[in-house]
């Protein structure tokens, strides 16, 4: 018989990288986004227990795993805002970016690119932040992105126009 | 100026971001190391490790479940048990025939009335919206239920088993007049309601009938009353035909 632990781990494993990602990307530090992401799998963990233990009532289960865990990832950005009164961290840390080329040169102009966009997505409203990280990056369906917006799947194709509009403007200032 | 696909480019580059490895293993480590300090004990850790736990563990469980049973039946909407209640009760309809099901939902939306008699002789405000919403909802049942019993029966068992309902749903619907009325709610408007399709059904039913004077004079003000769109009191009327008074 499975465990929750080895439950939770396979669950770990499949959206680590995810909620790092959503995270580092909302709060620009690695350090931040480390201690972040780390509380999100740990207060999702155990919420996961308490609902998966011996004997779990009906309906009590989490039905979505992936939308509960970026919810307490938004919760917990919301929080770190508040707590440390900043809208956007813009940091000076260097964030290794893993990166398969090998062309000094070209992995200079990725960085330079990359920066500009990281930049530009933390100058975003939340809701365009999330929409282009869940689609675009993650690769999420839209229908799956509705869900985890908890909208309709018109409004978010909406809102994602949007978002790439804002974006751009963003990008375009950079430049 | 860049376009759509060139934004979704850069954005895509993205994907390379990536958490530390030795970060990774860590974090996980630490997480359930975490969750080892604060684990709550159960009784089951202080039972001696002999087969008496195997004994034990199912009588405890049964009796706790048992309890959790009994608790539920007892609960009322918005309590953390409720969903239990509504899963037994789901339960127990689920083996019942098409013809019974509108009696069945009838005793349900009795019991939803009885929820709220009780949420307000207790002053439970917070629970009068999930328990006005809970009666809504078994009232669209028994209108779906009755609307199929029309739709899917010959006339003939139709009326039979209508006939059969109409006294529960009038006393239903008296319950229900009285108990939102100590609440201060007036009943919500509805076109179609139930007690309209069993009214129909059965004043077309007594048309056919050969009728004394006294049966001819009820179904003269059913219909009458059918008419101006009282269906309450046209039912009332048409079971003094089924049902005649001495």
């Amino acid at each position: 018989m499975t465990t929750p632990k080895e439950i939770f781990s396979a669950i770990y494993d499949q959206y680590i990288e995810k909620i790092y990602r959503f995270v580092y990307l909302k709060v620009g530090s690695q350090e931040t986004a480390e201690d972040i992401t780390a509380d999100t799998f740990l207060k999702g963990w155990q919420a996961f227990e308490a609902r998966y233990s011996d004997d779990p009532l009906p309906g009590s289960q989490i039905e979505n795993i992936q939308a509960f865990l970026y919810q307490i990832a938004r919760n917990l950005i919301a929080d770190h805002y508040r707590q440390k009164n900043k809208m956007q961290v813009i940091s000076a840390e260097y964030s290794p970016i893993i990166d398969p080329r090998t062309n000094t040169e070209d992995r200079a102009t990725l960085n330079s690119d990359m920066e500009i966009v990281k930049k530009a997505i933390r100058y975003l409203k939340e809701d365009y932040q999330n929409v282009i990280i869940w689609h675009y990056i993650d690769d999420l369906p839209i229908s799956e992105v509705a869900n985890l917006l908890d909208r309709s799947e018109e409004a978010t194709r909406v809102l994602l126009s949007r978002a790439i509009k804002s974006l751009r403007g963003q990008l375009h200032q950079a430049a | 100026m860049l376009d759509d696909g060139q934004i979704r480019k850069m954005v895509q580059e993205l994907r390379t971001i990536k958490p530390r490895e030795d970060w990774v293993i860590l974090t996980r480590k630490q997480i359930f190391e975490e969750e080892k300090k604060v684990r709550r004990f159960s009784i089951i850790d202080f039972i001696p490790q002999f087969n008496l736990r195997w004994v034990l563990v199912p009588v405890v469980s049964f009796s706790l479940i048992f309890g959790i049973f009994a608790v539920a039946r007892n609960s009322l909407p918005g309590d953390f048990l409720y969903s239990l209640k509504k899963a037994m009760e789901r339960g127990r309809s689920a083996f019942v025939s098409a013809e019974n099901r509108p009696t069945i939902q009838l005793e349900l939306a009795n019991q939803r009335l009885e929820e709220l008699t009780k949420i307000a002789e207790t002053n439970q405000v917070k629970k009068l919206a999930p328990a006005l919403n809970e009666l809504e909802m078994t009232k669209a049942a028994v209108k779906t239920e009755v609307s199929n019993l029309v739709k899917n029966k010959p006339e003939k068992e139709a009326v039979k088993i209508a006939k059969g309902i109409a006294v529960k749903l009038k006393e239903v619907n008296e319950k229900e007049n009285q108990v939102l009325s100590n609440l201060g709610i007036e009943p919500k408007e509805d076109a179609e309601p139930a007690e309209k399709t069993i009214a129909e059904l059965l004043i077309k039913d007594a048309e056919k009938s050969t009728l004394n004077e006294k049966q001819a004079g009820y179904l003269k003000e059913a219909k009458e009353y059918f008419e101006s769109g009282n269906y309450n009191q046209a039912l009332q009327k048409i079971l003094l035909l089924s049902y005649p008074q001495p």
